[in-house]
């Protein structure tokens, strides 16, 4: 093994001139060392075809980001005179709403006092559309945002036809071992670590309590490690509109081999979603299968026979 | 961070520092407005279609990649300059092995190439070399990859959730090994280590 990296040293320029000199020396009088840096070198070249292919790879993901963005622009162009529309209207309402309540006051005024003494008027109850103040003790209110899926868009309603369990054959097709490091793995940061070992014994909050569910532009292997922690922490705690959020986020970084993980991870969060998201599944199980070198090809394929 | 000030400095050395920052920058080029345009320009000017263009335009970035990170371009031009460069020749070098005569200027882009003998292996032996890599197994594809990309055994090894350094360094010998026995196995091997001086 020593011979490989020194030979791999030499061929990639990271031997110090000194060795280097020597090292040719050597090679100008062994034959046999020779031909083995030949055969390196040769080697080299085979491998040059991996970076290759993943470089094309990911082209051809550039080309779809840039042709989904020319396909969002002209619905940007279409939706904004209806905003126009909509703000105009939030001012109608907004100044109709302000007028009704001052003449609600006008008319509640009270009489003037040295004419006749009444009784007072009963407290006037707040309109029905007013939110009524929460008793103490009572149990709080959901949070729509966050911890319930917004009502599936029209177009993405499916007519009835026979049911398919989407969750089951999620379960299915999900696999920790696609996404973690066997137990007791050793390799990342203690952030990480830590999480990992929280994710393994199921403490799924402490998970998505520790770690930011957002990514930066140019994230490090350690971002992305968590990033996918997170993702997988959300999915095996039911929250899979989340848990697709930050597949998504690991998708969109193109560090592989997180990236085509993500794209997995996507596809199996949807189909946790299921049936309201099938324009969206076929989307995410497309991208995947454009792509035969895929590490996800096969068991796409698979999951596209079996729906 | 992400880099905002994309120069020519900021692109070369974002390719040779690898992982995330190689990637933002190759994508910047592969994005970088009217670059696609002039190369489709040249490309359909001199006798190919439209898709030829944008294989060539795939093919130089594949290039300028490669010789960015094995220090090939010592920026004697400016990138944009070098990368046109790169897909005119690329240009003139497929119009010849399709048997197309082509009057297009000098089969060279600069004095930075790669040696003759290289490029003619990449391109003679590449079904061979991908035969072998179809029977690593992904894992050792995707270890290979990163090794290539220069990546350190600690990277690798956090990155393949391999246990430690020495891990991930005894499954790249391995890897490699596997791959030079398949190349070994096939008798073109042989005659291309003979007849060929690197």
């Amino acid at each position: 093994m020593l011979r490989f990296e020194q030979i791999e040293r030499y061929l990639t320029g990271k031997m110090p001139p000194d060795e280097r000199r020597a090292f040719e020396a050597e090679m100008a009088q062994d034959a046999e060392l020779d031909a083995l840096v030949r055969q390196h070198r040769v080697e080299r070249i085979g491998l040059e075809l991996l970076v290759e292919q993943d470089l094309r790879a990911k082209m051809r993901a550039w080309d779809r980001e840039t042709e989904l963005l020319q396909q969002l622009q002209p619905k940007r162009a279409r939706i904004r005179p209806l905003t126009w529309a909509l703000r105009a209207a939030a001012v109608v309402a907004a100044l109709a709403v302000g007028y009704w309540l001052l003449r609600d006051r006008l008319t509640e005024a009270p009489a003037p006092p040295d004419i006749v003494q009444t009784q007072p008027k009963p407290k006037k109850q707040p309109p029905a559309w007013r939110k009524p103040a929460r008793q103490p003790g009572a149990a709080p209110e959901r949070d729509l945002a966050q911890n319930e899926l917004p009502p599936a868009p029209i177009e993405e309603m499916q007519p009835d036809g026979p049911a398919i369990d989407y969750a089951a054959i999620a379960d299915d097709f999900f696999a920790e071992r696609d996404f973690l490091p066997p137990r007791g793995a050793k390799g990342g940061s203690k952030t990480y670590l830590e999480g990992l070992k929280n994710l393994q014994e199921g403490r799924y909050q402490d998970v998505t309590n520790a770690l930011k569910p957002e990514l930066t532009p140019a994230p490090t292997t350690d971002d992305v490690q968590q990033q996918e922690l997170l993702a997988v922490a959300y999915y095996k705690n039911g929250q899979y509109a989340d848990a697709e959020m930050a597949f998504r986020r690991i998708a969109v970084s193109r560090m592989q081999p997180y990236a085509q993980r993500a794209e997995w991870g996507v596809v199996l969060a949807i189909l946790k979603q299921m049936p309201q998201r099938q324009s969206a599944l076929d989307s995410a199980l497309d991208v995947i299968l454009r792509q035969p070198e895929h590490l996800f090809y096969a068991k796409a394929q698979q999951l596209r026979e079996r729906l | 961070m992400a880099n905002t000030d994309w120069s020519d400095e900021a692109l070369v050395s974002g390719i040779r520092a690898g992982g995330a920052a190689r990637e933002e920058a190759l994508k910047r080029l592969y994005l970088m407005p009217g670059l696609r345009e002039t190369v489709i320009r040249h490309v359909m000017a001199n006798g190919g279609s439209r898709q030829d263009a944008q294989d060539i335009f795939q093919e130089a970035l594949v290039i300028l990649d490669r010789n960015i990170r094995e220090g090939r371009y010592e920026a004697r031009s400016a990138l944009t300059t070098y990368f046109v460069a790169i897909a005119k020749w690329r240009w003139v070098t497929v119009r010849r092995q399709h048997g197309r005569y082509t009057d297009l200027s000098p089969a060279h882009y600069d004095a930075e190439v790669e040696s003759p003998e290289a490029e003619a292996i990449r391109t003679e032996y590449r079904e061979l070399f991908q035969e072998a890599l179809g029977q690593i197994g992904e894992r050792c594809r995707e270890l290979l990859r990163l090794y290539q990309l220069d990546h350190s055994m600690e990277e690798i090894a956090q990155i393949m959730h391999y246990n430690s350094a020495d891990v991930a360094k005894k499954e790249a010998y391995r890897c490699r090994t596997r791959f030079r026995e398949l190349l070994q196995n096939n008798p073109a091997f042989a005659v291309l280590l003979e007849n060929r001086r690197l």
